[in-house]
């Protein structure tokens, strides 16, 4: 086979792969709308879940934020960012949880609305409305309302009280689930969810390990999708398939040298939350010959634990899913953040980064300077910045952010030639 | 209340910049800290003196914050940010940083990398007084208890922790009388007075703030309240500086338009005084049972929990309306308004809400808080 027909042939399996996952995802919706007439209880919970758990002990687990991705890149999200506001919610709120109370509101969504929670679950590792988003939405469908409490990672160094406070959490959720009623708790069950888990994050891991080869067999626009698994999945069989298929096809791209671009000229890291309603931009940088190999968003905020080295252990649950929770890259300090971003650029080989000025997302965006001027100085990595917001359309000037693109990829191509 | 009573708690705070660097010059130890939830005692039995950072009353601090923090951040930390950059607060030996919101989360990590401090304290308040967060808890403020003796070099004796605990409590007690005396027909101090009355102690020794709020309580009852009886009004902030300096004075604005706070829930004002630690016992366990599930700031506490103080309070203190300040961009507090504002109104107790940034007392906000008065008539 030519390396022409191999290059089709793995783009065949990448549309597959895409196919195989809007399937799914829409059939996990179907599942979760369906939940409350087969009996099956309903969990709605920020990203960080915990799924692992809630799976293990019978829930549906529905992450509204996670159905504003897929309602901001469907081009819906406006009418219902618009729906919140209009009910008094400001605009200078993060559009995610405004896109979803307008959901709510207007009980409707990309695939209908969602079925109603029989328990709402926040914490503060996300941002601010992890807390307050998930207690305005437990106020509305008026179910009960658990936090499980986590400390700020703000030195990366856990310390063993804090590791057992949120142990102490996770087992004081598994109890208020159980005094309610809702489910029961096994524990060998949460044990095979924990593994479950653990591959799937291993094994998404060793995919983010074979994007460090030149050329990267994987981008930002595939690894948007695939952490609906990572997120949305995790503790399930179906989310360690989705894994061994990403981690068969970027074998054999790495092995025959085909990279995810035909021809890649960039190599650049991307910080923050994808525009969800315009992940066009991000094809606009691969027309250009530019590869998002690594980025902060999928592949350290959701399993930072596994990027910094930790892995879960079975016989540990409750320990293995609060170091998981203490390490979603949200819930850590800057200092560490700017080790784990030395490392992006050393090891996968980054020319330059992109830095999305998030006015959606205070938090992830709240040290995109002091991270922009650490890069440039320390280690001579130059960087552009756009602003907007991840789930509001009406955010984004997208002239302006193409010319900012094409100035950026100018500079980057004039500092090769230099270097040549 | 007369000029004069209140106006050595005004220059202390004008002069705090100056009277820490004076300290210093006496060779004491100054650390900055933010918000309610940092046990203060433990840095007062440790000889240090505790510093409430503030926003400053120059625009161009929080523009200079601005060069490191993004524009949709509070111009509160944006503030302090840019004071620490430019060397307002040099003079401080150390800073100790609640997890109170994420914008403090990356203020944090800004000022670690950008301002040399010698010792850096990150403080996570457990949201809920359970079982597993008093065991953290407690090893928490030990770890932070010897972090401070590895600093200064001593340990902090019982009894300088039990002497602590004292002065601090005596602090609330005065402070409580103080908001007690809004309870009356016709209060003798004004809601801005008492603002600035709270804030000296922020920036002050404790024990010299205590001293002050005596001389205060005895000159007050021969001060009569004002002759006729006022518009009654609940302020609900998140900080203060912005209502209490210079332009930005929402909280006088409402006085001159016939208004009486009588009740706020600054989060250093009566949540910052409310409950005193227990004089008995071990003091580091009575700092732990104090400052556990006593937290006030809105990301790391429930909002029934808010909503119940306040409409208990609105209802002692008898009051017409309330006004909510809200600084704008802060997630949390814009999250919770809506549910304010309809249990507020289910309370038959109309609302106003104020987005603030830098311009806040511009001639619109004077038109709403107008039109809010002439409403409560």
């Amino acid at each position: 086979m030519t390396t022409e027909e191999l290059r089709k042939r793995l783009e065949q399996r990448n549309l597959q792969i895409v196919q195989h996952r809007k399937e799914y995802t829409r059939r996990y919706y179907q599942d979760l709308a369906e939940a409350k007439s087969k009996g099956i209880p309903v969990a709605h919970t920020s990203a960080v879940g915990p799924a692992e758990l809630l799976y293990s002990m019978g829930f549906e687990v529905c992450m509204p934020e996670n159905y504003c991705t897929i309602c901001a890149s469907k081009q819906i999200a406006q009418p219902f960012v618009e729906a919140a506001e209009q009910r008094g919610f400001s605009r200078d709120l993060c559009s995610y949880s405004r896109c979803a109370l307008g959901m709510l509101f207007l009980n409707n969504g990309p695939y209908g609305a969602l079925p109603k929670p029989d328990i709402v679950i926040g914490n503060p590792i996300g941002c601010d409305p992890y807390t307050k988003w998930w207690e305005a939405w437990a106020k509305e469908y008026q179910v009960p309302f658990f936090i499980f409490d986590v400390p700020f990672n703000f030195s990366g160094e856990i310390q063993e009280h804090e590791l057992q406070w949120v142990v102490s959490e996770l087992k004081r959720l598994v109890s208020f689930i159980e005094e309610h009623k809702l489910a029961k708790f096994d524990y060998a069950k949460f044990q095979r969810s924990i593994m479950l888990a653990g591959k799937a994050f291993d094994l998404f891991q060793e995919v983010l390990n074979m994007r460090k080869a030149i050329p990267c067999p994987r981008g930002l626009r595939e690894t948007v999708g695939d952490i609906f698994y990572i997120v949305t999945q995790v503790g399930k069989q179906e989310a360690v398939d989705y894994m061994t298929l990403l981690v068969e096809d970027s074998r054999e791209r790495v092995q025959h040298k085909i990279g995810i671009l035909p021809q890649e000229k960039f190599r650049l890291f991307y910080d923050n939350i994808p525009i969800w309603y315009r992940l066009q931009l991000i094809d606009y940088f691969a027309q250009k010959g530019a590869v998002f190999v690594v980025d902060e968003y999928t592949n350290f905020v959701w399993s930072g634990y596994y990027f910094i080295g930790g892995r879960f252990d079975p016989e540990k649950p409750f320990e293995s899913l609060a170091l998981k929770l203490l390490w979603v890259f949200n819930n850590v300090g800057l200092l560490p953040i700017l080790k784990t971003y030395q490392r992006c650029i050393a090891e996968w080989h980054c020319d330059g980064a992109v830095f999305f000025s998030n006015r959606s997302c205070k938090n992830l965006s709240g040290e995109n300077i002091d991270k922009a001027v650490v890069l440039k100085e320390k280690f001579g990595i130059p960087s552009m910045s756009f602003e907007a917001e991840m789930a509001d359309p009406r955010s984004l000037y997208e002239a302006e952010v193409k010319a900012r693109i094409d100035a950026f990829l100018e500079l980057l191509e004039q500092k090769k030639e230099e270097r040549r | 209340m007369i000029p004069e009573a209140i106006s050595p708690f005004q220059q202390a705070y004008a002069q705090r910049h100056q009277r820490a660097r004076k300290w210093k010059e006496e060779s004491r130890k100054v650390f900055g800290y933010l918000y309610s939830p940092v046990p203060e005692e433990l840095l007062s039995a440790a000889g240090i003196i505790p510093v409430q950072l503030t926003e400053s009353e120059e625009e161009q601090d929080a523009a200079l914050g601005r060069t490191r923090l993004p524009d949709f951040y509070c111009d509160f930390i944006l503030s302090i940010l840019g004071q620490g950059m430019k060397g307002a607060y040099s003079y401080l030996d150390g800073l100790v940083i609640p997890d109170a919101c994420n914008t403090i989360r990356r203020f944090a990590g800004s000022w670690k990398l950008n301002i040399p401090t010698s010792y850096f304290y990150y403080l996570t308040p457990p949201i809920e007084a359970t079982q597993g967060a008093r065991v953290y808890y407690t090893t928490e403020l030990a770890r932070f208890k010897q972090s401070l003796e590895d600093y200064v070099g001593k340990k902090i004796t019982q009894a300088a922790l039990r002497s602590a605990i004292e002065v601090y409590n005596h602090n609330r007690r005065l402070l409580q009388r103080l908001y007690q005396l809004r309870l009356q027909d016709r209060p003798p101090l004004s809601g801005s007075e008492v603002v600035e009355i709270v804030r000296a102690g922020l920036v002050i020794p404790k024990e010299e703030h205590n001293q002050m709020l005596e001389k205060l309580l005895q000159q007050i009852p021969a001060q009569p309240g004002k002759d006729h009886a006022r518009t009654r009004l609940l302020a609900s902030f998140f900080i203060f500086e912005d209502c209490a300096s210079g332009e930005l004075n929402v909280l006088k604005m409402v006085e001159e338009m016939g208004g009486e706070i009588v009740f706020d829930d600054l989060c250093l004002g009566p949540r910052y005084s409310w409950e005193p630690a227990s004089a008995r016992g071990d003091p580091l366990e009575a700092l732990v049972a104090r400052y556990l599930g006593n937290v006030t700031v809105s990301f790391r506490r429930f909002l029934d929990t808010r909503l119940g103080f306040l409409l208990e309070q609105a209802r002692r203190y008898q009051v017409n309306g309330a006004v909510f300040i809200i600084p704008k961009y802060c997630d949390a507090y814009l999250l919770e308004h809506p549910y304010v504002e309809k249990a507020f109104k289910e309370a038959g107790i109309p609302t106003l809400m104020l987005e603030t940034t830098e311009s806040l007392a511009t001639q619109q906000v004077r038109v709403r808080l107008q039109a809010f008065m002439e409403m409560l008539g």
